[in-house]
């Protein structure tokens, strides 16, 4: 006889994890208030050899399905295959070094709504920090955390964007929406463009912090090589998600802006912008998403970086 | 405006020459492509925008494989 589907599947991309992927398992499965409700899909995102994802406890081994990649995915592209092969009604998306809550399950189950996206509280694992979902910062196209607790009432704890350390969302809707945009390169902009792209599609994002993750931030000494690295992607990625959605008279300014920030990276990521059908993207998001994103900035009194209004078209 | 658009980033992409316009001569890339005054005048403003926190990092939170990165956080 078959076993029942989990409720809740979490999803890890991971990419040269080692050892944290079990880690992390390990730990939602302790923290879980109902284990056997829970199953896990890793995607190996083609790791080298030494520092793939490992779970090495039986049990945990047991809920676990593990994807391996040959091809570097990205991190979007790796959650959306993970979600794939996911069976729970609800998705629990996370990174592969992180900690959780107690019974953040029940807790997940508890608040999640049809259409509400779950934003869960992100806690630093060598500090006090803690953040509470992000905003958007435009034209530039990034985010900043908020660092203080949203207010009680349920309208005032909505956020505008999730973190991808911790975003519950029923699988249902998660493949609605079309997951994150796979026409974003390996990293950089993903969450906050699903974010306002659920938005847009009639999805709401309510913070909790009956769901704390406790995730390993990056040392600073490692970000440097890695983000030079990334950074051609990172602007590739932040002019696509202004692309297909700023008003069209802030999209050359977030272009001018990246180029006079970025100078050596500008053109390449200009290219995949027009390789990668930025435009196309836009027309489809326009003709199938029942909010604009002038609905986006009247919902959240959005402002430009340096306070101006945004304009509506 | 879409399509203007679309032309004056192509052209950035393929033209050296263009994308120098738009870092540092945006009043030549307007009379170029026929930007009006207001479209012109939002972008010449867009160097004073600044995606930076004091202490000199990009305002972006980035959720990868092993790391976030934070403005003024996390790194």
């Amino acid at each position: 006889m078959r076993a029942a589907p989990p409720g809740i599947s979490v999803v890890l991309p991971a990419r040269d994890e080692g050892d944290r992927a079990g880690a992390t398992i390990a730990s939602a499965l302790d923290a879980a208030a109902g284990p056997d409700g829970v199953e896990f899909v890793v995607v190996d995102d083609c790791s080298a050899p030494e520092r793939r994802p490992s779970v090495t406890d039986a049990a945990a081994r047991r809920r676990t399905t593990v994807v391996r990649s040959d091809r570097h995915l990205g991190v979007g592209a790796a959650r959306n295959l993970a979600a794939r092969h996911a069976r729970g009604r609800v998705l629990f998306v996370t990174d592969a070094h992180t900690r959780f809550s107690d019974g953040w399950d029940r807790a997940a189950e508890r608040l999640l709504a049809p259409g509400r996206i779950l934003s869960v509280t992100i806690l630093d694992s060598s500090s006090a920090w803690r953040g509470h979902g992000c905003r958007l910062i435009v034209p530039y196209m990034g985010t900043r955390w908020n660092t203080t607790v949203p207010d009680p009432a349920p309208h005032d704890r909505q956020v505008q964007v999730a973190s991808s350390a911790g975003t519950v969302v029923e699988r249902a809707l998660f493949t609605r929406l079309g997951g994150y945009d796979e026409g974003m390169v390996h990293y950089g902009g993903f969450e906050p463009e699903f974010s306002v792209r659920a938005w847009r599609a009639g999805a709401e994002i309510v913070h909790t912090a009956d769901i704390e993750i406790t995730h390993r931030f990056k040392p600073k000494e490692e970000v440097a090589s890695f983000v030079g690295a990334a950074r051609t992607a990172m602007v590739h990625n932040c002019l696509r998600f202004g692309t297909a959605h700023l008003p069209e008279s802030m999209i050359l300014e977030m272009v001018r802006l990246h180029a006079l920030e970025f100078p050596d990276h500008i053109r390449e990521a200009l290219v995949m912008l027009e390789e990668r059908g930025a435009w196309r993207r836009r027309e489809e998001l326009a003709a199938t998403l029942p909010h604009g994103f002038a609905w986006f900035v009247r919902r959240f009194d959005l402002r430009d970086q340096i306070g101006r209004p945004v304009p509506e078209d | 405006m879409s399509q203007k658009l679309r032309q004056i980033m192509l052209a950035a992409a393929e033209d050296p020459a263009t994308l120098r316009e738009l870092r540092d001569d945006t009043q030549a890339l307007a009379d170029r492509f026929g930007l009006s005054p207001d479209e012109h005048d939002r972008l010449a403003q867009a160097e004073q925008l600044a995606p930076r926190t004091p202490g000199g990092l990009a305002l972006s939170t980035i959720t990868l494989h092993t790391i976030t990165i934070t403005g003024g956080f996390g790194w």
